[in-house]
């Protein structure tokens, strides 16, 4: 009798969870700015499987000394930068650090941002303390900086880079997570958990933070768009990947001792990254009024 | 209010020990050392041990923090190590230019994006509010060393209007303004149009139109004036991060600010000039947020008359 009920109630459990996350994708795809980012991901993501396939590391660092400069023409449709290489090609093969950094640098964020932000929410008094002053300490050094000194020890290249932008982010989900655990925790469902002896690590993993889920959707979606714009500022300074592999801060920071007889070097790369952090922006705005209608009106 | 101010200043001093000692050990784990570019062919084991004698790199870290952090006491953040030049004093030179150019950018930030904000929180849902809303979303995701190399080649190389660096006149801050300005305006716009909107369906607006206030003073004085707290708190943090992370920027323009002082510290590893610009720069910031707090009081009644009252629980007690 009692399996009956239980079977009964997972079913229609189910049937919510489902009705939630397609209500929300249906509310996400009346919002013509969310479309937009989501296609452009996609073609991002398109593009980068396209270099995995097609594109070889030849054709990627292959010097040909005859056709230097060359502008944007239907041969080289970004043109081709001082060592000859078809900036187009370089551009597409270089979107796979962009997306790393987009996905990597915002999952660091997230997991260990998310979880010292909960257990400092959950559990308050000293834990709560110490966790909160290490993400004062480490909002107060500006985000750039911890990330050039990160780079600078571990060395330069993409996993690096990754840790060295995903640090940064750790103070922002860390004060996020807090705060909406801080508001779910004192929830009946949380005591009821906690009067049937769930232990307290399993009562914040399934019940407070799955109902803190939407702020930590959207905050991750947008993290994506300064993730992005941080990694290639790092990389432009020379502190994020190095300069023959084709990064797209790096390949703007490489054109800057040609930008007068070769613009174009340094236009195109610099549109991909605001494309890029563009759609993740759009997405993430799309991602709060859809998750949160009560927000937008 | 003073004892507000006062703790506040005196939590900073926990933190600035414990970034000075970060920024003291990550420097210190990164490969190479000061004197790398000083050591010759010609110099024996016991020359380089002298060379590293000097700037007691023999010492453990600790003491090597200990030194510092006793002098720093005393008001001295010490000298280069590079240059031997005094950090306060490079950092005086350096700091107005950083400060100017993050003023500038923000004035034109703000004075672009209030009225825009408003526009778009105005015009609703319509077209005009998604044009503003894009071109903000725009700002926000271009980044800002290449918004600058673009209005470098424009500008300054194709139509020769303003200089490509800094040479001491007024045409030299105008791409770097504009530059670092545009992703203010872009952040400043969405927080006024978003908390323009926040206040929008509130019963006093409904009140003050009702009684017959013309529409222009409701939405600049009634609106605007109940939707500044997150404004400011926008402003303040955009403040704080030009004047940290300007770094960028200054790079492109060749900008004699503390941006560009860091960079070339932290590449030489002068652990002494990077750690006093750092702690410099956090004591800034942390000054530019105590001070939006004090705005908040001067320009909401409430938080006013919260802290008068905090005063008079106290006098009672």
């Amino acid at each position: 009798m009692s399996s009956k009920v239980t079977a009964q109630q997972a079913v229609s459990r189910q049937y919510e969870k489902e009705n939630r996350a397609l209500a929300v994708w249906k509310r996400l795809r009346t919002n013509p700015g969310a479309v937009i980012g989501l296609i452009i991901l996609i073609i991002m993501v398109l593009l980068m499987i396209y270099s995995f396939l097609f594109i070889s590391y030849e054709e990627i660092y292959t010097i040909d000394s005859k056709n230097r400069f060359s502008p944007p023409s239907s041969e080289h449709i970004f043109g081709t930068d001082e060592m000859g290489r078809d900036l187009a090609k370089r551009i597409i093969y270089g979107s796979r650090y962009s997306l790393a950094v987009a996905f990597g640098a915002v999952a660091i964020g997230v997991i260990i941002g998310t979880f010292l932000g909960s257990i400092a929410g959950y559990f308050g008094g000293w834990v709560d303390n110490l966790i909160m002053r290490i993400s004062d300490i480490m909002s107060s050094i500006p985000g750039i900086l911890l990330g050039m000194v990160i780079v600078t020890i571990l060395g330069p290249n993409l996993l690096n880079l990754l840790i060295a932008v995903g640090v940064t982010n750790i103070a922002g989900f860390i004060r996020m997570a807090r705060a909406s655990v801080l508001t779910t925790k004192s929830n009946e469902y949380v005591e009821s958990a906690r009067a049937i002896g769930m232990s307290e690590f399993r009562i914040i993993f399934t019940q407070v933070l799955p109902n803190s889920l939407s702020p930590l959707i959207v905050t991750a979606t947008a993290r994506m768009a300064t993730s992005i714009l941080a990694a290639a500022g790092l990389s432009f300074l020379g502190f994020g990947i190095a300069a023959p592999k084709p990064e797209w801060g790096a390949l703007i920071s490489g054109s800057r001792n040609f930008i007068n007889y070769a613009p174009h070097l340094c236009t195109y790369p610099g549109l991909f990254i605001m494309l890029m952090a563009f759609a993740c922006a759009l997405l993430g705005d799309g991602l709060r009024d859809a998750l949160d209608p009560k927000l937008k009106k | 209010m003073l004892r507000y101010c006062a703790i506040r200043i005196a939590l900073l001093i926990p933190i600035l020990l414990c970034v000075s000692f970060i920024i003291f050990w990550l420097i210190d784990l990164a490969p190479g050392e000061i004197t790398d570019t000083m050591i010759t062919d010609q110099m024996t084991e016991e020359d380089i041990q002298i060379l590293r004698a000097k700037y007691d790199l023999d010492k453990p870290l600790i003491v090597r923090y200990g030194k510092y952090i006793w002098n720093l006491l005393h008001g001295d953040l010490g000298r280069s190590q590079v240059s031997n030049l005094s950090v306060w004093e490079q950092y005086k030179i350096r700091f107005p230019f950083t400060l100017r150019l993050s003023i500038y950018s923000l004035i034109l930030g703000v004075a672009l994006a209030i009225p825009a904000g408003i526009f778009a929180a105005k015009h609703a849902g319509t077209i005009w509010d998604n044009i503003t809303t894009a071109i903000a979303m725009l700002g926000l995701s271009m980044p800002n060393f290449w918004l600058g190399l673009m209005l470098l080649i424009y500008f300054s190389m194709k139509l020769k209007m303003f200089p490509a660096a800094y040479d001491g006149t007024w045409k030299s801050y105008v791409l770097p303004v504009v530059a670092n300005g545009f992703a203010m305006m872009a952040s400043i716009t969405r927080q006024t149009r978003s908390s323009i909107l926040d206040v929008s369906r509130q019963d006093f607006l409904r009140t003050a139109r009702a009684k017959g206030v013309p529409e222009r003073r409701v939405t600049y004085k009634h609106e605007l004036g109940n939707a500044w707290i997150p404004i400011i708190t926008q402003i303040g943090m955009m403040l704080g991060m030009t004047l940290g992370g300007s770094a960028v920027i200054e790079a492109v323009y060749s900008w004699p600010g503390v941006g560009y002082l860091l960079v070339e510290a932290i590449s030489r590893r002068d652990t002494i000039m990077a750690c006093g610009c750092v702690i410099l720069t956090a004591t800034m910031y942390t000054i530019i947020l105590l001070i939006v707090d004090l705005v908040y009081a001067a320009i909401d009644p409430r938080i006013r008359s919260a802290y008068a009252r905090k005063k008079k629980r106290r006098v009672e007690a």
